[in-house]
């Protein structure tokens, strides 16, 4: 390694990692994830801050009851969150029910219910029909009392039901070589969030190479440096100075999420110890990928910053490469739900893919080592390929001035020698 | 000892454009030469050339007579037409950068840098931005970072361009001091009085092709000579009736001749005389601005003549 290659290394690993934005990225990113987790969580459980009344009309004669039992269990700042008022089926049912629904609309109800005399149809009218919270909780009650009153109304003797109509759940474990773990989509939400905490950390550092190599072309400092290195190793200088900057940021990132589940492997605190584990050689292969993801985009992102000619041509020359990043940010869930079928395997394999969804798998499974290895061994070829084409667009480009290069101009860059 | 920088039979061709053609310059060791020419004649190429930042198609570039190279390039500090700093670099740190990329050691470059920024009179921004001076103060960084690694070659481009009167002189008092240290100094300019100030041989190109080139004085005794400036009294039409003169400019007080040739200047005043009261002769030593123009004009014409001419006569 020439000594040039080390100064140009030094100079944007330094530049980057004093400037007072990378400080302040790197702490207000996890605060960033951590809020907006804590944001999600609170958006899917804001439906239950508040009271619920609810007008129900049963024709059946039958459900109230019940259903007023069942949904008056439900606590909710120790009182019932669930207000229900009977609406009597005998005076007239149609004026009953605009009755209700006016009732909805000025608010005295936030909900009403229609159970028909032979109980084949429920209808549920609010003003508000997507809080999946109340809506699942009155799905449950009302099918529950309605598969009473029918078993009941089949003979069954009453003493009996309680038994049979006992709710079953599924309990989700997460087989691993230390044991089996309870998981309530812990390790869903760890895949993802270590998925996209890649692909950002890859798509920063990868603009940036794009930006510095752009403002060495638009600022011509490029023809004072080559005047005493060699493009490639300007390029080369760029890419690993601002990728070193880029993995510390990565590190410290990665080292929170580690001290977080390590805390919650040694602490007392119950909602902590459902932390998913995530073992040494994981946290070392999510480096890895890093690394050659970073490589891998960094370069096409030079190449892209070489043929920048002003500000405007930034988003447009950066669209291509950033689409195929987000590509693989949307083909998670198709891996997360299956993270070792064919498709998920054959898209993990894709070198354009894997940082990401190799993460994925990573975490959410456990992928054969072939497999892991095939992929960075896929990596580290593209990489020598992209690294030499993107030299020959760099190394013309850089020293361009003028409008932006049309593709078939690049396609002739490409071939030349 | 060889020559500082030689070209022999460059040439570059940017797709259709041919930037330079079978350019020859032999630039000897510790001149002060001045590549002059019109803007896109084909200047900048040639310094990227020689600086090995571009390949020439064909022909040789020597540096000290090795063949242009990575090592080379060390030896000559290049500061381009197109001035380009990092913006949001402390200019000392920028100073020591590129001062280490030309293999100067840290601590030294920075001791350099520092020297650099007060004989400038850049010291009071030691630790500003770059992107906090004015455009005078970065043309002289950039003219200190040209001048870190000490290096035996300079090639400046347009060096004054952009610096009020006070600066410019202050950085010709540099170069006039590091002329005297036996640098080989290329001057690459389009103002010639710069040029004409400083260089002791100029090469004029036009379209990637020489023009003139050699020693400045013997350039302008060969244009010169062959104009007369005379300040008379008495009979103006004795002027048009003087032996081997081709036209005649009457201003005035005065008049200019254009001679047949230089040798007919002793013969017009040996005629004029008797005839009118000679107050002041003299033969005008033409102004590099005048070589410049006239050159470049009669090759343009030429060139123009050439390009009407079928492709099957060359």
């Amino acid at each position: 390694m020439s000594i040039k290659l080390w100064i140009v290394i030094r100079r944007e690993y330094l530049q980057r990692v004093r400037s007072k934005g990378f400080l302040v990225f790197t702490l207000l990113f996890p605060l960033l994830v951590a809020g907006y987790i804590a944001f999600v969580i609170g958006l899917s459980h804001s439906g239950s801050r508040q009271q619920y009344r609810l007008a129900v009309l049963d024709e059946s004669g039958h459900i109230f009851a019940p259903l007023a039992a069942r949904l008056g269990k439900i606590q909710f700042h120790q009182q019932a969150q669930f207000l229900l008022t009977s609406i009597p089926a005998a005076a007239g049912n149609h004026a009953a029910l605009a009755r209700m629904k006016a009732g909805v609309l000025h608010k005295h109800f936030d909900g009403a219910l229609v159970l028909s005399p032979g109980l084949h149809q429920v209808r549920y009218y609010a003003r508000d029909v997507t809080n999946f919270y109340v809506l699942g909780k009155l799905q449950t009650a009302v099918r529950a009392a309605i598969q009473r009153q029918r078993l009941l109304a089949a003979g069954l003797p009453a003493n009996k039901l309680a038994r049979l109509l006992q709710p079953v759940s599924l309990k989700q474990y997460k087989v691993t070589r230390s044991g089996a773990k309870a998981d309530q989509g812990q390790t869903f939400a760890l895949a993802y969030v270590l998925s996209v905490l890649l692909y950002v950390a890859i798509i920063m550092y990868g603009v940036s190479v794009m930006r510095g190599v752009a403002e060495e072309k638009t600022g011509r400092i490029a023809e004072v440096v080559l005047a005493a290195v060699d493009p490639f190793t300007l390029m080369l200088g760029k890419i690993i100075g601002l990728g070193g900057a880029g993995l510390t940021q990565f590190a410290i990132w990665l080292g929170c999420v580690g001290l977080v589940i390590g805390y919650g492997m040694i602490s007392s605190n119950a909602a902590l110890q459902h932390l998913p584990h995530l073992s040494p050689a994981v946290f070392l292969l999510l480096i890895v990928y890093f690394i050659l993801g970073f490589l891998l985009y960094a370069t096409l992102y030079a190449a892209a910053g070489a043929i920048i000619s002003n500000e405007q041509d930034m988003q447009q020359t950066q669209m291509p490469i950033t689409l195929i990043q987000v590509l693989s940010i949307i083909l998670i869930p198709a891996v997360l739900t299956s993270p070792a079928s064919l498709k998920a395997v054959l898209l993990s394999e894709i070198p354009f893919f894997s940082p990401v969804l190799m993460v994925t798998r990573l975490t959410a499974g456990h992928p054969p080592f072939w497999q892991i290895g095939l992929s960075l061994a896929i990596m580290l070829a593209s990489i020598v390929v992209i690294i030499r084409l993107a030299a020959k667009i760099y190394r013309i480009g850089i020293l361009m001035t003028g409008k932006r290069p049309t593709l078939p101009e690049l396609m002739r860059w490409l071939k030349a020698a | 000892m060889p020559n500082a920088i030689q070209l022999h039979q460059v040439s570059k061709a940017y797709g259709d454009t041919q930037a330079v053609n079978n350019l020859d310059l032999n630039i000897a060791a510790g001149s002060v030469y001045g590549l002059l020419g019109p803007n896109g004649s084909g200047k900048t190429t040639t310094l990227r050339m020689i600086m090995n930042i571009l390949m020439p198609d064909h022909g040789e570039i020597q540096i000290f007579g090795r063949p242009a190279g990575r090592k080379e390039q060390d030896q000559i500090g290049y500061l381009p037409e197109e001035r380009g700093l990092y913006s949001k670099m402390k200019i000392l740190d920028q100073l020591t950068y590129f001062g280490e990329l030309k293999n100067v050691p840290r601590a030294e470059a920075r001791r350099r840098g520092q020297y650099w920024l007060q004989r400038l009179e850049l010291s009071d921004w030691v630790d500003k931005k770059v992107i906090e001076l004015s455009k005078g103060m970065q043309q002289k960084l950039q003219f200190a970072v040209t001048l870190l690694a000490d290096p035996p070659i300079l090639i400046l481009d347009e060096l004054t361009s952009g610096l009020d009167p006070v600066n410019a002189s202050l950085v010709r008092e540099v170069l006039l001091e590091l002329r005297g240290q036996g640098k080989t100094i290329l001057f690459s300019t389009h103002r010639l009085e710069d040029a004409e100030r400083l260089c002791d041989s100029i090469c004029l190109i036009a379209r990637g092709r020489k023009l003139l080139d050699g020693d400045l004085q013997q350039i302008r005794a060969g244009f010169g000579k062959q104009t007369v400036r005379i300040e008379f009294t008495g009979e103006a039409q004795w002027l048009h009736q003087a032996p081997g003169v081709r036209k005649t400019d009457l201003f005035d007080s005065y008049a200019e001749l254009q001679l047949q040739s230089a040798d007919a200047a002793p013969e017009v005043v040996r005629f004029l005389a008797p005839r009118v009261n000679i107050r002041k002769f003299e033969i005008l030593v033409p102004s590099l601005d005048e070589i410049f123009l006239t050159t470049v004009a009669a090759a343009q014409t030429s060139a123009a003549r050439s390009e009407q001419e079928p492709a099957y006569v060359h």
